[in-house]
């Protein structure tokens, strides 16, 4: 007959303990953060979207041979300096950064047709830009029809990738932002800033709070989860601080509330759905355990060791959740791409000898 | 200058001025007045041409004896003012890379580009090409015509491909249009554009298989175009640098 136990804590692992799982432990030796509900194996297609601190994941999940899906990807004569300038291949659709629940909500329902896309654009000195990603393009679109042509380009490739996709990285930035005060629509960025013109009559800022965030989400897993039963969602929350709050708090609570409010909703949408998980990215960064170090003298900036470290972190969970991946990983190598180049030599120098010989 | 004298034209390029040399072979093309001469290398060797002290040197012993095969007159060197003019034959500068892209735009929304977009593509493309900047230099003492390399070859292109890259359904006014805004480009270096003869196009953006160097599928040369081809190249551009030569 075994004993049982003198209270419900008492045969919890070291990680339920701070003591063991983080006081003692180096912080970068702080481990298990993590239990994955799903594995993340190379073949599976990933797409990535939101806050900036998202496009870390694409790339790391490029470099480390997994199946990044960039459904609108950059024209081959574009230099990779070019592509970035132009937003390609940053996430997996050029939306630009995608910082509220809103904003993915509305993407997602212009994409799938669940709402009609806005017949607002901003001008500025005989060029347009689209008040959905202002920055999408340096300088804004030479006409209203290219805007209109590129927004149906960026909205089919959100339909192409969220149906072929595996999983889906959203990474949330703000509660706060931008709307106008009669359509509704909300702006990726303030009006005034990156464009348009901001006009206190027409534009209203709101601090978005948990039970819209919550109820924005739970719209987007809806329509990913028709577009794409299969699909699973990977939460995270940017640990990237504010730029500047427009409510009238100290832009440190106002982050504090912000990064708080969007974690609870993260949160509580992973425990109540079995096809979306958390990853803890924003804790590793901002936590008082890590001493502030991966964080940029401007306490705001996210160094390449911080992004290194969230990212082994990721790798690490994946591997011990699911043993097999940590072989694949171990086993396989970049895979090269040969021969095509020296056949087509081959077919060029038959074709001139050919003629000259 | 005079006329009456024998019209010196080069053709330099890489292997695609074999359709050229099959196009003379086959008496396609109406020499009379020309002293043609072919200067250029293929494959790997295209890229051992280099472009030292005002003039394309060879700087390999491989190019040097692909030089001896195509050049009949023993020429170790090109210079600007060897010729009265120069037809740039292919060089390393693809239509499909500029103009396939953006006429799939047409069909698939998702390839569509803004003309910001385009017009960086469009002067990487020609900026990118090694061969396209020794042009622009030779343009300055000569007149230069550039004929980039024609579309894939139809029917030897893998259906597949042709599928996930091709705008079959491109109409000729859209290739007109990336034309234009190419020949745009070339002329602000001084270098004259020759597009692909639209006779020899299909299906949105390919080359018709009657072109294509060598028709079985089993080559699979999609690349490489044949003599026919290489006549409406090179009369082309025999009659335009003529007709320079009388203007200037």
């Amino acid at each position: 007959m075994s004993e049982r136990p003198t209270n419900p804590y008492a045969n919890l692992p070291e990680t339920a303990f701070w003591k063991s799982a983080v006081a003692a432990c180096n912080p970068l030796e702080i481990s298990g953060l993590w239990r994955p509900k799903f594995p993340v194996p190379r073949r599976h297609k990933v797409i990535t979207a939101g806050s900036c601190f998202a496009q870390h994941f694409s790339r790391a999940l490029v470099a480390r041979g997994h199946n990044w899906l960039d459904a609108e990807p950059a024209p081959k004569l574009l230099s990779e300096d070019q592509a970035r300038d132009y937003n390609y291949g940053i996430f997996s659709f050029r939306t630009g950064n995608i910082y509220t629940a809103r904003m993915l909500r509305q993407w997602l329902g212009y994409a799938f047709g669940e709402a009609e896309a806005p017949e607002e654009i901003w001008k500025n000195e005989g060029r347009v830009m689209d008040p959905l990603r202002p920055a999408i393009e340096p300088g804004g679109f030479a006409s209203e029809a290219e805007l209109l042509a590129s927004r149906d380009a960026v909205l089919a490739a959100i339909r192409n990738a969220i149906t072929q996709a595996d999983i889906f990285v959203f990474t949330m930035g703000l509660t706060e932002s931008w709307r106008n005060r009669e359509t509704g629509l909300e702006y990726a960025l303030c009006p005034g800033t990156v464009g348009g013109q901001f006009d206190k009559d027409q534009h209203v800022f709101v601090n978005q709070g948990f039970s819209t965030i919550r109820r924005d989400m739970r719209a987007c897993l809806e329509i990913l989860r028709a577009a794409n039963p299969g699909l699973r969602v990977l939460l995270t929350v940017s640990p990237v601080p504010l730029t500047a709050t427009a409510t009238d708090k100290h832009v440190l609570t106002a982050t504090s509330y912000s990064k708080s409010v969007l974690r609870a909703v993260a949160g509580e949408l992973a425990d109540d759905h079995d096809d979306v998980d958390y990853f803890p990215s924003y804790e590793i960064i901002t936590h008082p355990a890590y001493r502030g170090m991966f964080y940029a003298p401007n306490q705001r900036s996210v160094v390449p060791q911080g992004v290194n470290h969230v990212m082994e972190s990721f790798f690490a969970c994946q591997h011990a959740a699911f043993p097999r991946l940590a072989r694949q990983a171990a086993k396989s190598g970049a895979k090269r791409q040969g021969g095509s180049a020296s056949s087509r030599a081959v077919k060029c120098e038959e074709e001139f000898l050919d003629a000259f010989g | 200058m005079p006329l009456d004298r024998t019209f010196q034209f080069c053709v330099y390029g890489d292997s695609h001025i074999a359709c050229i040399k099959n196009a003379v072979d086959e008496d396609r093309v109406d020499l009379t007045g020309v002293d043609l001469e072919f200067w250029g290398a293929a494959g790997p060797r295209f890229r051992d041409l280099h472009f030292v002290d005002g003039r394309i040197t060879p700087t390999s012993p491989e190019a040097e004896r692909y030089l001896e095969v195509i050049n009949f007159e023993g020429r170790k060197e090109l210079s600007p003012t060897d010729f009265e003019a120069y037809l740039f034959m292919g060089c390393r500068l693809r239509a499909s890379e500029f103009l396939v892209p953006i006429l799939r735009g047409h069909s698939d929304a998702t390839a569509f580009v803004s003309s910001a977009v385009r017009a960086t593509m469009l002067h990487r493309w020609l900026e990118g090409c090694r061969s396209y900047r020794v042009a622009r230099e030779f343009a300055k003492k000569r007149p230069v015509l550039f004929a980039p390399a024609g579309f894939l070859n139809d029917r030897l292109i893998k259906e597949d491909e042709v599928q996930a890259t091709i705008n079959t359904g491109a109409t000729l006014e859209q290739r007109a249009e990336l034309w234009r805004e190419v020949e745009a480009a070339m002329a602000q270096d001084g270098v004259t554009l020759l597009a692909q003869p639209e006779e020899t196009v299909t299906r949105g953006a390919l080359t018709h298989i009657d072109y294509a160097a060598k028709s079985e599928a089993v080559d699979g040369d999609t690349v490489h175009k044949n003599g026919a081809y290489g006549a409406l190249i090179l009369n082309a551009a025999i009659s335009r640098a003529k007709a320079a030569r009388i203007t200037a």
